[in-house]
């Protein structure tokens, strides 16, 4: 019996994908650690590769799979070349995402965002990276398999493990805050 | 599977929103992949997502095209239903400027562009000038940078503007997203999407009970009576 290959979808064009998988290249990239104006080196540099290689997609994957495939190469490049040329571990998120908008608003969405990734930081690299595509990014477990290039079981060993450090980083987190307040209470009395 | 508490949920979730880009992020990727990338990258799925178009918008130009459907986006978005876009006004520098704009009809209310149907108007523009820019703006990728980039860039930055206020409007902070509109308004005070933006201030006004919100709710309906927005003014406002 011969085999009937499935219809290939028609690929988007590069503007399609750059309009609807922007926000989530710029999140990852965000949530693997990149920080300050390297987000958006990487970020351009992924659509650059975007923009040569769609041609080659072959729709075997998710194009959000494919893309996160580009994006997890080119921050680990990026992570290499800053091994090599130490920069300023300085976050300057607020220099890049609070620029024109509510200062409230924005200085709270700002103080979440540095939670979290501050949270993530404390886990290692294989696990944060499916914490986050599972857990922030709702991708499934064998769309994590395949965009890592590991296997399902793996990705679940993972996830467990990454559940438990970011809930024991969050006590931690409680632990210091809650630390925080009394010494401060302290101090006024 | 260990499942994560209350606590850290919370923490992902407003971190999650935290990290999103905004207007400004986008606006600035944009632009500077349209330098490296040249315009074409960002033209081609205007031409290649929108099959139905009619022979009259190849001679409209595409610039002209994506900003209609760019409007027709965003008044899908923000009008819902079916709606009949009013002329997009072009930058005073493009060629196409003297062109009569086609009514761009979007069937859904999806913003989704290959929905976007371009009725042509009775008054074709000039052919050459027409021509030479949709020759500019089909450049292949990596051709440098033309005129129509810049006003491709800054409808960007127009409509990253009125999407961050929507979506502010949506998450019912409605001071936010008068202060981005607020910010278009200086910005682009005569911007190809100056209209939205009025009506989009209008209903921020009445969502924020601002006391002279419904009067100027009326005065907007009274000038623009088929406003693709005159529904959610109306229901905003209290004026049904």
């Amino acid at each position: 019996m011969t085999a009937v290959a499935a219809p290939r979808l028609p690929i988007p064009s590069f503007a399609e994908v750059y309009d609807e998988h922007f926000g989530f290249v710029w999140r990852t990239v965000r949530q693997l650690g990149v920080q300050g104006a390297t987000i958006d080196d990487v970020v351009q540099e992924t659509f650059i590769v975007v923009h040569r290689r769609l041609a080659e997609f072959e729709g075997r994957s998710s194009l959000k799979t494919w893309l996160y495939g580009i994006v997890r190469r080119i921050v680990r490049d990026e992570r290499r070349r800053l091994t090599r040329k130490p920069t300023s571990p300085v976050d300057d998120y607020d220099a890049i995402a609070g620029e024109g908008h509510d200062p409230g608003n924005q200085a709270e969405r700002a103080e979440a965002a540095r939670l979290l990734l501050r949270l993530l930081a404390e886990l290692s690299d294989d696990r944060r990276e499916v914490f986050v595509l599972v857990e922030l990014e709702q991708m499934t477990a064998p769309e994590v398999a395949e965009a890592t290039g590991t296997n399902v079981n793996t990705v679940y060993t993972r996830l467990r493990a990454a559940r438990g450090d970011f809930a024991a980083a969050v006590e931690r987190h409680r632990a210091r805050d809650a630390a925080f307040v009394v010494t401060a209470g302290q101090e006024g009395t | 599977m260990s499942e994560l508490g209350p606590e850290a949920r919370r923490i992902l979730g407003a971190g999650r929103a935290g990290l999103e880009p905004s207007g400004e992020d986008r606006a600035r990727s944009r632009s500077a992949l349209a330098r490296r990338l040249g315009a074409g990258a960002f033209v081609a799925a205007t031409t290649a997502a929108a099959p139905t178009v009619g022979a009259a918008t190849a001679t409209l130009g595409v610039s002209l095209t994506t900003k209609l459907v760019i409007v027709a986006s965003v008044l899908g978005v923000l009008g819902g239903g079916v709606v009949v876009a009013r002329r997009a006004t072009p930058p005073a520098a493009n060629s196409v400027a003297s062109a009569s704009a086609p009514r761009v009809v979007a069937p859904t209310v999806s913003a989704t562009i290959s929905a976007a149907v371009v009725v042509p108007s009775t008054s074709p523009p000039a052919a050459s000038s027409v021509t030479a820019k949709a020759t500019n703006a089909v450049a292949p990728p990596m051709a440098p940078a033309s005129a129509s980039v810049s006003a491709s860039a800054g409808i960007d930055e127009e409509l990253a503007l009125l999407r961050d206020a929507q979506a502010a409007l949506a998450a019912g902070n409605a001071a936010l997203a008068k202060k981005l509109l607020d910010r278009h308004a200086a910005a682009f005070p005569t911007g190809s999407l100056a209209e939205e933006r009025k009506a989009l201030h209008v209903v921020a006004r009445c969502t924020t009970g601002d006391p002279g919100a419904r009067a100027a709710a009326t005065t907007y309906l009274a000038a623009n009576p088929g406003a693709p927005m005159a529904a959610r003014i109306r229901a905003a406002c209290g004026l049904e």
